[in-house]
């Protein structure tokens, strides 16, 4: 069966266990995002539906840098650029506080794992290299997909395209919102 | 907080009363979760930021537990993050 993209409505069942991006958690925690509100909803059916939430550093990572991103340009009114941050590294440690608070309320959600050291790094390695050319996904999308493929995920939640067009044998749901 | 989420979704004032006329239909009460953030966070504004979603529906399905992590995670911020935000590679000058 091939990869099959079903787009969320409140109310939802899902498969066991999903991958999170980290699009959801951020969207969800902030409520002058644009898609605030149907990613509180689909985080709530979730946690009624006792669903497993997958995760792995490389969200947390990506969490983490969306909302130093946001702090930094509330406070400048322009964009965090990656000169100014290596000119002056202690940028990080200002908004560290908000950052690691958000990050521990996610930690703290109900059947909630990190999966990173569930499966051998020499398996996702070698696995996302191969999705890169198979996939042509960008690097970071194919680490992702390698997790979900090792460790035998039904399903993805994301609110980007780059899962749109897999082609694999795989069995595998995309939840888009 | 069940006080809150067991009472009906009317509003907290009549709608089409005057001003002078408002009166509270129920005394909501403020979920323990924001007695602890901010104290004076009233029932009201409660009630009208999550009015969206159906927490009396969440508070008879999720655990305890469960839904205080779910209320109090959501909507904890009001700071704009835009879609560019998650691009992963660092932005260049």
């Amino acid at each position: 069966m091939p990869v099959t993209l079903i787009n969320y409505v409140a109310g939802m069942q899902f498969v066991d266990s999903v991958y999170l991006d980290s699009n959801l958690l951020v969207y969800a925690r902030d409520r002058g995002s644009i898609k605030y509100r149907i990613a509180s909803l689909l985080l709530a059916d979730l946690f009624t539906n006792r669903t497993n939430l997958i995760i792995t550093d490389l969200v947390i990572d990506e969490i983490a840098w969306a909302f130093l991103k946001v702090y930094y340009r509330m406070d400048n009114r322009k964009e965090l650029k990656y000169s100014i941050l290596k000119k002056n590294p202690y940028i990080i440690g200002k908004y560290h506080w908000r950052i690691s608070s958000n990050i521990k309320k996610i930690l703290n959600f109900p059947r909630l794992t990190i999966a990173s050291d569930l499966v051998p790094s020499m398996n996702i390695v070698k696995k996302a290299i191969n999705l890169m050319k198979t996939q042509l996904l960008m690097p970071r999308d194919a680490f992702h997909l390698a997790f979900i493929i090792n460790l035998n995920l039904g399903g993805i939640i994301t609110s980007n395209g780059d899962f749109d067009n897999l082609n694999m044998r795989k069995n595998l749901i995309v939840y888009k919102y | 907080m069940s006080e809150f989420l067991t009472a009906s979704k009317t509003p907290y004032y009549q709608i089409n009363s005057t001003k002078t006329d408002i009166k509270p239909k129920y005394k909501f009460r403020t979920p323990s979760v924001f007695q602890k953030i901010n104290p004076i966070f009233s029932a009201t504004h409660f009630y009208e930021r999550y009015k969206f979603l159906n927490l009396l529906l969440y508070q008879q399905i999720m655990d305890t537990n469960d839904f205080e992590i779910f209320i109090d995670f959501v909507g904890g911020e009001n700071i704009g993050v835009r879609k560019s935000d998650f691009e992963i590679y660092y932005p260049q000058d």
